[in-house]
């Protein structure tokens, strides 16, 4: 079941085919347009997830099963769960246009003669500034998480709004599926840092001042909740979670134990190579125990006595933890 | 109109207000021209409300429309608020010198359909500096381009095409365009009359102007 509400035409009931940033649209059944607009100017949509639980869990299994991730350890992870969550994003269309105007620095080469001995000199010296207007316009495609997407690890999505299906929202059914995460980014916020963007660079260091004013106009802005999956393994105390997006299943953000080594025969390996060293020949013997300090210095980091000690006694090896998205 | 505001979605079905006959939009329109009785329309708050809209005369077959708004503009030491004001600001030749016209205030022209961003801006200051005199056409055409451009955007992008009229002279003075301001009142919607000559370029001849 769905958590999205279908956008349906008002005369056939069919499902209306509409994109992401569009005012009108037509029936594709009966042909009667239809403008569709949102709610003080914003119009909310919700991202249709195409993977279930059970196939979101199938997938994060396949992915442990990559390399890299300790085999032993993604085998014996437990699935502790998995829960839906509709993260905000706000997206906006329009047009920029405005003007700028940079004062940037000009240093000129000053070439003086002496008139008694005729030696050249030559200085560099402030000369007027250089001064660039221009017009700014241009097409604004924003897109902006709404909300803080740090419990999930990750930045943002590369939201292709214009090519998902998109349906109107349900908050109470979207709630009953899932977590819908609030937003925490206001409407102005993103008109202000779209506008920014817009309006591009202001000259470089070499700028000495600057001014710009840039509008925003033919303004389409929706709130879009994308559905991604969090996931839950644990092993011991440990827990180990995975994010993963519910329309296209890829893993957006995981952690896991590296590959265990089992180092057994290292220390004594290495002894053994510095005793028989020592005894064809002094000198060979001091080689040895040289090469074994920078062995022992580049695999543990320093040579303190915490590190030679987890040299000569530790037996495993763990590995780092691996790390996606 | 199918309320779903609990939704946050408003789904209107886009009837003629004039003749109830279904409208034919694009997507992204925001004016919409009824071919069967030739009236505009456009939403406001949740109904479909008649819009004035007039016909240029000339030659040609595409109708190409276009908001014209008065204006005013005052920066440092100057205040443009008629036509002679705008001719002797910019430095263009004055056509109407002395007549009733040259007091009115100036008209700032902007296309209302698709284009290019920075063709907005170019043809609208081009229209603006030559500040056309039309006459009116006796017939409302059939169809006419889709108008995308809405009037609440007319005034976001007025200062853009006024300053890109302005001489460079005094566009690259830090206090002339710090203390730029304008004002625009309410707009009218008209269509212009233009050919489509090769390589896909408009023409009017009444206005001597191509793009």
């Amino acid at each position: 079941m769905s958590a999205a509400l279908a956008i349906i035409c008002r005369h056939c009931g069919s499902p209306l085919d509409f994109r992401e940033g569009d005012r009108n649209t037509e029936c594709p059944a009966c042909g009667l347009c239809q403008a569709i607009r949102g709610d003080a100017g914003v119009a909310r949509f919700v991202v249709d997830e195409r993977v279930t639980e059970t196939e979101a869990r199938m997938l994060a299994r396949k992915f442990l099963a990559a390399d890299g991730i300790d085999r032993k350890v993604s085998s014996s992870l437990r699935y502790s769960g998995a829960r839906l969550y509709f993260l905000p994003f706000w997206r906006l269309k329009g047009l920029a246009t405005g003007w700028r105007y940079v004062e940037k620095e000009n240093l000129v080469r000053e070439e003086t003669v002496d008139e008694d001995n005729g030696a050249k000199c030559s200085n560099i010296v402030q000369g007027p500034p250089i001064v660039e207007v221009e017009s700014v316009s241009g097409l604004v495609d924003y897109n902006a998480p709404a909300a803080s997407m740090a419990g999930f690890g990750i930045k943002g999505i590369a939201l292709a709004a214009s090519v998902l299906k998109l349906s109107g929202v349900d908050y109470p059914e979207m709630s009953r599926r899932g977590t819908v995460v609030d937003t925490i980014k206001s409407e102005e916020q993103v008109r202000k840092e779209a506008v920014a963007m817009a309006s591009g660079v202001r000259g470089g260091s070499k700028a000495l001042r600057s001014l710009t004013r840039v509008k925003l106009s033919s303004e389409r802005m929706s709130l879009v909740y994308y559905p991604v999956w969090r996931m839950e393994f644990s092993l011991g105390r440990r827990v180990y979670p995975i994010v993963m997006d519910a329309v296209n299943g890829s893993v957006l953000k995981a952690r896991f134990p590296g590959s265990v080594a089992m180092r057994l025969f290292q220390p004594l390996a290495a002894i053994a190579f510095t005793v028989y060293a020592f005894s064809l020949h002094k000198l060979a013997g001091v080689a040895a125990l040289a090469l074994l300090y920078w062995w022992i210095n580049a695999s543990m980091g320093d040579l303190s006595v915490a590190a030679l000690a987890r040299f000569f006694v530790g037996w495993l090896e763990q590995g780092k933890d691996v790390e996606h998205g | 109109m199918w309320n779903m505001g609990e939704y946050g979605l408003n789904i209107m079905p886009l009837i003629c207000p004039v003749c109830s006959n279904r409208l034919q939009v694009g997507a992204q329109e925001v004016v919409f021209y009824c071919r069967n009785c030739r009236n505009a329309s456009e939403l406001s708050g949740n109904a479909i409300v008649k819009r004035e809209i007039l016909h240029a005369a000339g030659t040609g077959d595409i109708f190409l429309p276009f908001w014209t708004v008065p204006f005013r503009f005052a920066a440092s030491g100057i205040s443009v608020e008629t036509r002679r004001d705008l001719t002797v600001f910019t430095g263009n030749i004055d056509h109407e010198n002395g007549s009733e016209n040259s007091m009115r205030p100036p008209v700032l022209y902007l296309p209302a359909f698709q284009m290019l961003a920075p063709q907005v801006i170019r043809l609208g200051r081009q229209m603006t500096l030559r500040m056309p005199v039309l006459q009116a056409a006796g017939n409302a055409p059939k169809s006419i381009e889709q108008i995308i451009i809405s009037e609440g955007d007319v005034d976001k992008m007025a200062e853009a095409v006024i300053i890109s009229a302005t001489p460079e002279q005094r566009r690259k003075d830090y206090g002339f365009l710090a203390s730029s301001t304008v004002r625009t009142g309410p707009g009218r919607l008209i269509t212009i009359p233009f050919a489509k000559g090769p390589g896909g370029r408009y023409y009017s001849r009444e206005l001597n102007l191509e793009f």
